[in-house]
């Protein structure tokens, strides 16, 4: 374990930490609003027919359109905790040409895209569940299918924590090497929901275990392991160094 | 990626989680085969005409090549007592990695000419599933040998936690292709 951390953290340091545990309200309002309130865990099979799909709409209207607003709002903090994880690649890449913190940068932001917009989608498919079945099911695709199959923005994410955490040089560098080939496995793992685009049914499909279950775990692993990683790192530099906390 | 690897108490970190990576990905091809498992018992039909429409002989000329590449790899990594000559056994463990990954698309074309695609059942649908995301495996493994036989051919000689993790890699896609031709082309 590192060193305990200083009675008073420089404030580059308390800042980075605070961006690091909006980690937590973001798992609370997504799981809140994901399983508590949406009860969306398993996610809708793809095999149901239009008529299925619009009457699970129907019947659970108002608590689907506050699940979707609650993994909106959770989404904010994705965004500040992804923060956190990008300014540890850019202190690491401090002398360097710094393409793995754009590329990550991208990354991150994607996500915001590729979560967000199909909490949009679904939230048409809620705003007039009284038309065409068809309708409300083709609006409920266009969510499932890119929130699950859209590996481009995620995938570099925790590819350029990899690649930047293998590079490090530093005497204690935030991520070790094994987690850094952990996440080469955990982000090779979730290449297969792309297939989710080939099938209503089976293992591939979006609620079954390529699809749904393996992404989920593998993401919600990483990003809680990455926490205590990056947590453990921004106390560790401040310890180290207490007047460079606030670089970065 | 070179230096490094020579500062003391570095070689051991590096080697445990290369292996975090191996058994991670062992773990998802267990997983993998298990579920293919559940499925062949219950769509026995299927994987038998399946079966029965693949090439054997190019899954069995193929495994030749693999485990020639994995001899190249374990003499260019092992065995061989100059630069050169590891840079020599290296490139044609390269080599067989393309081989491979030929010989695949001429498997696909046939299949494909066939008219089976991945949708069609639960045979093709772990036949290009398995055999896909194992070529990925082969055209990463390809790129890994080829930069450390290229470090041996230059006077930048590759660090030893490098050449060893290409190395294991290799053998762990050699490995993954002999259950995978044992499950979909044999059993």
């Amino acid at each position: 374990m590192t060193s305990a951390p200083p009675r008073h953290l420089p404030a580059g340091a308390k800042v980075q930490l605070w961006f690091c545990y909006t980690m937590i309200p973001f798992m609370v309002l997504f799981f809140a609003g994901w399983v508590a309130i949406g009860h969306l865990l398993p996610p809708l099979a793809p095999s149901m027919t239009a008529v299925e799909v619009a009457d699970f709409f129907d019947a659970h209207r108002d608590r689907l359109r506050i699940c979707m607003m609650m993994c909106m709002v959770s989404t904010v903090f994705l965004m500040t905790y992804q923060a956190a994880i990008i300014a540890q690649i850019a202190r690491i890449e401090r002398d360097g040409p710094k393409v793995l913190t754009y590329t990550a940068l991208m990354a991150g932001a994607g996500n915001i895209v590729s979560f967000t917009f199909p909490l949009m989608f679904w939230t048409v498919a809620l705003f007039r569940v009284e038309r065409a079945p068809e309708l409300v099911q083709l609006a409920s695709d266009f969510a499932w299918l890119p929130f699950l199959g859209m590996l481009s923005p995620y995938v570099p994410f925790p590819a350029c924590v990899a690649i930047a955490g293998l590079m490090d040089k530093s005497a204690n560098p935030v991520f070790p090497r094994w987690y850094c080939y952990y996440t080469i496995a955990a982000t090779i793992a979730y290449l297969p929901a792309v297939m989710i685009v080939f099938f209503h049914e089976g293992w591939f499909a979006w609620n079954s275990v390529f699809g749904w279950w393996l992404p989920f775990a593998d993401t919600f692993t990483w990003l809680a392991l990455t926490f205590w990683l990056v947590r453990r790192g921004i106390l560790a530099q401040a310890a180290a160094a207490p007047d460079e906390g606030a670089v970065a | 990626m070179k230096g490094g690897h020579g500062v003391p108490g570095k070689s051991l970190p590096g080697e445990t989680g290369l292996w975090v990576f191996i058994f991670a990905d062992l773990g998802l091809f267990f997983l993998f085969f298990v579920l293919a498992a559940q499925d062949m018992a219950v769509h026995r039909e299927d994987f038998q005409t399946g079966q029965a429409g693949l090439l054997t002989w190019v899954g069995a000329v193929n495994t030749v090549v693999l485990l020639t590449g994995s001899w190249a790899v374990a003499m260019g990594t092992r065995v061989a007592n100059t630069a050169e000559r590891a840079s020599q056994y290296l490139k044609a463990a390269a080599l067989s990695g393309v081989l491979f990954l030929g010989l695949k698309v001429f498997e696909y074309a046939h299949s494909l000419g066939a008219g089976h695609v991945l949708t069609e059942n639960r045979f093709y649908m772990w036949y290009y599933a398995l055999t896909a995301y194992h070529a990925l495996h082969v055209l990463v493994g390809v790129g890994l040998l080829w930069l450390v036989a290229r470090r041996y051919a230059t006077a930048q000689r590759p660090g030893h936690l490098l050449v060893e993790a290409a190395g294991c890699y290799w053998h762990l896609v050699d490995l993954l292709w002999i259950e995978i031709f044992l499950i979909l082309y044999l059993l």
